[in-house]
C-alpha cells in the first residue's frame, strides 16, 4: 500500500491481507515542500513544482519562526528588502531594490486599497491571519495589470478546512530597554482569535485583532502616543453542489492615532471596509467559471490641532473602489487555458487633491495558456489589455518557461511588460508643506509608468534535504515618475526618468540535522537611472540566515534571524535646492538580529519569548530608529476533529 | 529539563532587564524656571527679551524669525543679540544647572543658533521632513547687565516653539 499527500514523504507498505486489523501510517513531512499549492504566479492554483514563473514562499512555518508582528516586519527580515522612513510618515518598503509601489500588493489575490503615499501600509495588515505570502519577481502585469511593473506580493490569510478551529493568542511587547522603569504600561500589546466551524455544506470563519501600541519607541518617531488597530472580519464558503460554491467575505479595520504635546495635538483615524462575494461554477465540460464582486472603503482623517484651541489642519481622504471579475480556467490534460475581465471603478476624495473629487474606470481583459512544449519543458504565454477612462490604453505580454533536467534541475526564465498607473495624488495633489516652505502640485497629464522585465534562475532541490536557487532579474523603467522642481519651493510629477534595476538572488534551505535546519539569502541590487549613476538608497548588498532548532523530544523550539545590510548611501531632501540629494556620508553596513524560542506545553496551548534588534544597532536618522526590544507570546489553539 | 527552560529564561530577558538606577533623585530647585511658548514664526517674527521675560522688538536677546536659505527658502531660525556671548553645558540636565560657568567658556555666538550654525536650535531632519529641537542647554552672558542666563528649547511643532530660561545667580 502507498499513501502519499501534499508535503509529506510517500510510504510504502507490505502486509499479509490475512492479518490486517488496523493499518497506521504516519507521514514524516517532506523539508521542502514544492508539492503544495501557488497560485500568484499563474492566478489558478498550481503545484509549486511545476509554475513555470518563480514563485518564492514564505510559510507559516517560516511566519511563525520570524517572530513578525505585521505584513510590513515579516518582509522586512528578507534579503533585497528594506524600510526607509517616508517623509509623509510611516515607511516606504523597498523590494529588491525597488520602492514597493512598483510592487503589486495582494491580499487572497485581491488588491489593497486605502495607500498612504501612494504604498500600501504594510504595518497594518496584521500577521495573526496570514497562512502564508506568495512572492513573484518580473513583471506580471499581463495578470493582474496596474502596479505589477516589478513583482507581485500575494498574501493568502487562513482558509477554512474540515478542522473546528479555535486560534487565541496574546503578546506584550516592549520596545524600551529598560522594562524596569515602564513596566507594562509602556510597550504594544496584542490579542488576536482566529475560529473556524465546519457545518455541513457551508464553513464559517471569523477573525478578531486588538493591537494597542502605548508610548513606543516605535511610535515616537512620528509624534504620536498611542496607536490602536483593531480587525473584525468573517467570511463563509458554501458549497450549493458538486459544481457550485459560493463565497462571502467581510474585514473592517480600524485604527486610532492620537498624539499629545504642549504645543500641537493629534488624532488621525483610519477606516478599512472590504467587502467581497464570489461565486464559483464547473461546468459540464469542466470550465470552472468564477465571479467576484469586490467593494473597498478607505477613509483618512488627520487633525491637527493646538491645546489651546487654533485647529491647524483637518484633512480628510476617502477612498472607494469597487471590481467585478469573471475569471474562466480550463485543464486539457497537463496544459491550461485562463481567462478574465475586470472591471473597476475608483472614486478618491480628499482635501489634498484639486477640486476634492476624482474618478476613474478600468475595464480589462486577459488571457493566458499554460502548456507543455516537450516532456521537459513548459512555457506560459499571458496577455493583457487595460483600458482606462483617463489615459491611453495598455497592452502587457508575459512569456514564461521552465525546463527540468536530471530529475532535481529546473531552469526558468520569463520576459514581460508592465505597468503603473499615475495615482490620484500624483496627478492632482495641491498641498504645501508647511514646515519646510514647499508646495507639490500634481500633474494630471502624466502617462503611467512602463516596464520591461527579465527573469532567468536555476533551482536545484532535494526535498529530503535541501534547495537552491539562483535568479537573475533585470528589469527596465520608463516614463518613471519622479517628482521635480518647478522652481524653488515648488514641486510636481514628471515622466522623465528612465531607470534599470539588475539583481542577483541565491537562496537555500538546508537541513542540517533532524533538530536543525536554516535558510539564507544573498541579494545583490544594482539600480540606475538614466544617467547610469546609481539610485538613492539602493542597498546594493544585503544577506539573511536564519537557522531553526527543534528539540526531539522536549517540545521546544529555538530561531534565531539575522540580517545584514551592507553599506549605502541614502537620499535626502534638501530645501535649499529644493531637490532630493544624496545624503553626504554613506551609511556604514550593519546587521539586525533576533531571537525566538517556542515551548509548546501541549498539543493546546504554546508560549513564546523573544528579542528582536539583539545587538541594539539604531540610526536615528536613517532607521532603524527602535532598539532592542523583547515580548511574551501566549497562544492556544483548540482543534476538533481530525488533525492532519 | 526544568533547568534548561529556566536558564534559557533567564537568558533571553537579561538583555532588557538590565537594573536601573536612575532614581528620582532631582534635587529640589528654588530657581525660578520660565517656560515660553513663541508665536507662529509664519506669522512674523518674534523677539525676546530675558531682563523682561517678555516680548520685545526693540530690545530684545532672542529672536525668532525665518531666515533667507536661499534659493527662494525660508528656514524658522534663532538667534542672539549681537551683546550676548555665549556657552553650552551638557553634562548636566537643564533642570541641575545652577553654577554659572568659567568665563573663559564663552564665545561669540556668531550665528552658532541659527539655521545652519554649529549649535543650531533647529535641527532638520532632511530624510523626515521634520523640524525638532536641539537637546542643548544654552548659556548666556548678556555683557550690557553682566547677567546669566540659561536656555533650553523643549518644543518645535508647525512654527511654534516652547523654551524655558532661568538666570542664574552670578553671587
Amino acid at each position: 500500500m502507498t499513501v502519499s499527500h501534499i508535503g509529506y514523504k510517500t510510504q510504502k507498505k507490505t502486509f499479509d491481507k490475512k492479518n490486517i486489523n488496523e493499518i497506521k501510517f504516519i507521514l514524516s513531512r517532506e523539508f521542502i515542500k514544492m508539492d503544495e499549492l501557488v497560485v500568484t504566479g499563474t492566478r489558478t492554483k498550481k503545484i509549486h513544482n511545476n509554475v513555470p514563473i518563480a514563485t518564492e514562499v514564505i510559510s507559516q512555518e517560516d511566519i511563525n519562526n520570524s517572530g513578525a508582528q505585521n505584513m510590513s516586519d515579516l518582509l522586512s527580515q528578507r534579503a533585497g528588502v528594506s524600510l526607509q522612513t517616508s517623509v509623509e510618515g510611516g515607511s516606504v518598503l523597498n523590494i529588491l531594490g525597488m520602492d514597493s509601489r512598483y510592487i503589486l500588493i495582494l491580499m487572497d489575490g485581491q488588491p489593497i486599497t486605502g495607500r498612504f503615499n501612494n504604498r500600501v501600509a504594510l504595518d497594518q495588515i496584521l500577521i495573526n491571519r496570514v497562512k502564508k505570502v506568495e512572492i513573484v519577481k518580473g513583471p506580471n502585469s499581463s495578470l493582474y495589470g496596474s502596479e505589477a511593473m516589478a513583482g507581485v506580493i500575494n498574501i493568502i490569510t487562513k482558509d477554512i478546512n474540515n478542522l473546528e478551529l479555535l486560534d487565541i493568542s496574546a503578546r506584550y511587547n516592549n520596545t524600551e530597554n529598560k522594562v524596569g522603569n515602564s513596566g507594562s504600561k509602556n510597550g504594544s500589546k496584542n490579542i488576536s482569535i482566529n475560529g473556524f466551524k465546519p457545518l455541513k455544506k457551508i464553513k464559517i470563519k471569523f477573525n478578531a485583532d486588538y493591537d494597542l501600541i502605548n508610548n513606543d519607541k516605535s511610535i515616537q518617531l512620528i509624534e504620536i502616543d498611542k496607536v490602536k488597530k483593531q480587525t473584525l472580519g468573517g467570511g463563509i464558503d458554501w458549497e450549493l453542489n458538486d459544481k457550485q460554491k459560493l463565497g462571502l467575505n467581510v474585514q473592517i479595520y480600524d485604527q486610532f492615532e492620537t498624539g499629545k504635546s504642549k504645543l500641537m495635538n493629534t488624532d488621525t483615524k483610519i477606516l478599512r471596509k472590504n467587502f467581497s462575494l464570489s461565486y464559483q461554477y464547473l461546468t459540464k465540460s469542466m470550465w470552472n467559471i468564477e465571479q467576484t464582486f469586490n467593494s473597498n472603503n478607505y477613509s483618512r482623517n488627520y487633525v491637527q490641532i493646538r491645546p489651546w484651541g487654533d485647529l491647524e489642519k483637518d484633512d480628510t481622504t476617502n477612498e472607494a473602489y469597487f471590481e467585478y471579475e469573471i475569471l474562466v480556467n480550463k485543464k486539457f490534460g497537463l496544459n491550461e487555458l485562463t481567462g478574465g475581465i475586470e472591471t473597476s471603478n475608483s472614486i478618491y476624495k480628499s482635501d489634498r487633491v484639486i477640486s476634492g473629487k476624482q474618478e476613474m474606470k478600468n475595464h480589462s481583459v486577459f488571457g493566458q495558456s499554460n502548456f507543455d512544449l516537450l516532456n521537459q519543458l513548459s512555457a506560459i504565454i499571458g496577455l493583457r489589455f487595460d483600458d482606462y477612462s483617463e489615459y491611453n490604453s495598455v497592452l502587457s505580454p508575459r512569456v514564461g518557461f521552465m525546463y527540468r533536467f536530471e530529475e532535481n534541475w529546473k531552469l526558468r526564465t520569463s520576459w514581460g511588460q508592465g505597468f503603473r498607473a499615475p495615482s490620484f495624488m500624483e496627478r492632482f495633489i495641491d498641498w504645501n508643506h508647511i514646515q519646510f516652505n514647499y508646495t507639490v502640485l500634481g500633474n494630471p497629464d502624466l502617462e503611467p509608468e512602463k516596464s520591461e522585465g527579465v527573469t532567468l534562475g536555476i533551482e536545484y532541490i532535494n526535498p529530503a534535504r535541501y534547495q537552491m536557487s539562483l535568479m537573475f532579474y533585470r528589469t527596465k523603467f520608463k516614463n518613471l515618475i519622479e517628482d521635480f522642481t518647478i522652481q524653488p519651493g515648488l514641486l510636481s510629477y514628471q515622466n522623465i526618468e528612465k531607470a534599470t534595476f539588475s539583481g542577483v538572488e541565491l537562496m537555500c534551505q538546508l537541513k542540517i540535522s533532524e533538530q536543525i535546519d536554516s535558510r539564507w539569502g544573498i541579494n545583490w541590487v544594482n539600480n540606475i537611472d538614466g544617467d547610469n549613476k546609481t539610485i538613492p538608497n539602493t542597498i546594493p548588498l544585503s544577506i539573511t540566515g536564519a537557522a531553526n532548532y527543534k528539540h526531539p523530544k522536549k517540545n521546544i523550539n529555538f530561531s534565531i534571524n539575522t540580517k545584514w545590510i551592507g553599506s549605502y548611501r541614502p537620499q535626502e531632501y534638501d530645501p535649499v535646492q529644493g531637490l532630493y540629494v544624496f545624503a553626504q556620508n554613506k551609511l556604514n553596513a550593519y546587521s539586525l538580529i533576533r531571537l525566538k524560542s517556542t515551548l509548546k506545553i501541549n498539543d493546546y496551548f504554546n508560549i513564546s519569548m523573544g528579542i528582536d534588534n539583539v545587538n541594539n544597532y539604531t540610526n536615528k536618522r536613517f532607521g532603524p530608529f527602535v532598539g532592542r526590544s523583547g515580548y511574551l507570546e501566549i497562544s492556544t489553539k483548540l482543534i476538533k476533529g481530525n488533525k492532519e | 529539563m526544568k533547568q534548561l527552560l529556566f536558564g534559557v529564561s533567564i537568558l533571553m530577558m537579561l538583555p532588557f532587564t538590565a537594573c536601573d538606577d536612575n532614581k528620582a533623585d532631582e534635587t529640589e530647585n528654588s530657581m525660578n524656571i520660565i517656560e515660553v511658548t513663541t508665536d507662529n514664526v509664519n506669522d512674523g517674527p518674534y523677539y525676546f527679551n530675558f531682563l523682561e521675560g517678555a516680548r520685545n522688538s526693540t530690545s530684545w536677546h532672542l529672536s525668532y524669525n525665518n531666515l533667507d536659505a536661499g534659493g527662494g527658502n525660508y528656514m524658522p531660525s534663532f538667534s542672539l543679540s549681537n551683546a550676548l556671548m555665549l556657552s553650552i553645558n551638557n553634562s548636566l540636565k537643564f533642570e541641575d544647572i545652577t553654577e554659572i560657568p568659567s568665563t573663559d567658556l564663552f564665545g561669540l555666538s556668531d550665528g552658532k543658533l541659527s539655521y545652519g550654525g554649529d549649535s543650531a536650535v533647529l535641527v532638520y531632519n532632511m530624510q523626515l521632513h521634520t523640524i525638532s529641537v536641539s537637546d542643548n542647554n544654552y548659556i548666556i552672558y548678556d555683557t550690557i547687565s553682566k547677567k546669566i542666563f540659561k536656555l533650553h528649547f523643549d518644543e518645535y511643532s508647525a512654527g511654534v516653539v516652547i523654551f524655558r530660561f532661568a538666570e542664574l545667580n552670578t553671587n
